[in-house]
């Protein structure tokens, strides 16, 4: 079959990149400053200021508009551009206050993305629209801070009505969800962020 | 049943059962039952896309098959076109039903329609432990009367409505399970002819449509189905290749 396309062969990389994350545009990394958030006391709590300034670099690195995550109660909205970040926190007033410089920071300034000798990127292995959640009621496959093994269901692809199911192939904690539910996705195109 | 399709390993007619999507799903983690036919004789909980309840009256052929679609030459890319192989294989098995006058359609990526309105849908999932299988859930319209069931399938047809007879569900299902072995195989071998055949049926083909892509909608004139099976779309912006999505009006 050698190259050439075949009868039904999707593209490979769409040079339509309706998304804000763009694979194809890596960034230079440096050495990992706080790659280590995992085993600190309180990395259950997503208003940590370390991480948050971890989240804004993930921001940049994907060129990604807007993190919205939420865990429990606790909501935590970054936004690039005009708007300042945005936190809806009962708990955690003080460390939003810290977290804004480090978010406010123009993107070009920002520090280079300080980690990923410990992370892994699950990328999109087919064109389609990425579905969290076997349907709209349905809890999302995973969420961020879950623990995810090879087999692990991660997410649905689905591209012309065929729903795939896509396995994380590799284990670790999930640190960041790239896409939201119902979004287009391009091959390659990064979906979740893992700590190994 | 008595199949002269033998290439199916494992046959299971189920008198009831809520999906024979999911009963396909389990079949995958057992290798050595595929390829392998699930037929409900009453689907009690069909699904759809995202969850959808798939509305299965008394008189419908709903069954799944569970294949590895490499076993046709067909590689993952090409999985996505399967929605329009077998769309193309449910209508090799109802067009010689129907009068001339009713031409089968395929409308993008996965109904079929008769006269405007849908005979059958199409539901393909794969099974994440076993990744070389995959289930085609098929949903075929064939006895009774849809009339009746007024909203819960306003666009809904059977064959008997349209023809004015009833038909056999065997002999169907077994016209199918024949076409889309020989489909398959042209998918696999990148026979061209298959994406000349899902143009002349396209239904949307030269018709103003909107798609819901979710984050957004783009609207045009359908001008074709690639020979990926994306739909291509004359947009006031230039064409587009559409790999997924959802058909919001036509």
């Amino acid at each position: 079959m050698g190259n050439s396309p075949r009868l039904g062969d999707l593209p490979r990389a769409d040079p339509e990149q309706r998304f804000t994350a763009n694979p194809t545009n890596p960034r230079p990394r440096t050495t990992a400053v706080e790659n280590d958030m995992a085993n600190r006391p309180d990395a259950g709590d997503v208003f940590d200021v370390r991480k948050v300034r971890k989240l804004v670099e993930l921001m940049n690195e994907h060129e990604l508009a807007e993190i919205d995550l939420k865990q429990g109660d606790q909501r935590i909205r970054l936004r690039k551009g005009g708007e300042p970040v945005m936190m809806t926190a009962t708990p955690a007033a003080p460390v939003a206050a810290a977290a804004a410089p480090a978010a406010s920071a123009p993107p070009a300034a920002a520090k280079p993305a300080a980690d990923d000798s410990n992370a892994i990127v699950i990328k999109s292995p087919m064109v389609g629209t990425f579905y969290a959640s076997a349907n709209p009621e349905s809890a999302p496959f995973i969420k961020v801070g879950d623990q995810v093994g090879p087999s692990t269901t991660v997410c649905i692809i689905e591209a012309m009505k065929v729903f795939n199911e896509i396995p994380a192939e590799v284990s670790g904690k999930v640190i960041a969800v790239l896409v939201e539910s119902g979004s287009a996705v391009e091959f390659g195109q990064p979906l979740f962020k893992l700590q190994k | 049943m008595n199949f002269a399709t033998a290439w199916l390993r494992t046959i299971e007619v189920h008198p009831e059962l809520g999906s024979t999507n999911d009963r396909a799903l389990e079949l995958c983690g057992q290798p050595d039952k595929l390829p392998a036919l699930v037929v409900a004789e009453r689907q009690t909980a069909g699904r759809g896309r995202q969850g959808a309840v798939w509305f299965a009256p008394e008189g419908s052929l709903t069954f799944s098959l569970a294949v590895r679609p490499a076993a046709w030459g067909i590689s993952l890319a090409q999985w996505p076109a399967l929605s329009l192989t077998t769309a193309i294989a449910v209508a090799d098995a109802v067009q010689p039903l129907l009068p001339a006058s009713m031409p089968a359609q395929i409308k993008w990526p996965n109904d079929v329609f008769v006269t405007g309105r849908k005979l059958a849908g199409i539901l393909l999932e794969s099974a994440p432990t076993t990744s070389d299988a995959l289930v085609i859930g098929v949903g075929l319209n064939v006895n009774g009367a849809l009339a009746s069931a007024g909203e819960q399938a306003p666009l809904g047809v059977t064959l008997e409505e349209l023809t004015g007879r009833t038909h056999s569900i065997d002999a169907l299902l077994e016209n199918f399970i024949a076409a889309f072995d020989q489909r398959a195989a042209q998918l696999g071998a990148s026979d061209e002819e298959l994406a000349v055949e899902w143009n002349r049926q396209s239904l949307l083909t030269n018709r103003d449509v909107i798609i819901d892509l979710g984050a957004e909608r783009v609207s045009g004139r359908c001008v074709g189905l690639a020979n990926n099976g994306a739909l291509r779309l004359a947009t006031a912006s230039g064409e587009r290749a559409l790999h997924s999505g959802a058909v919001a009006s036509w």
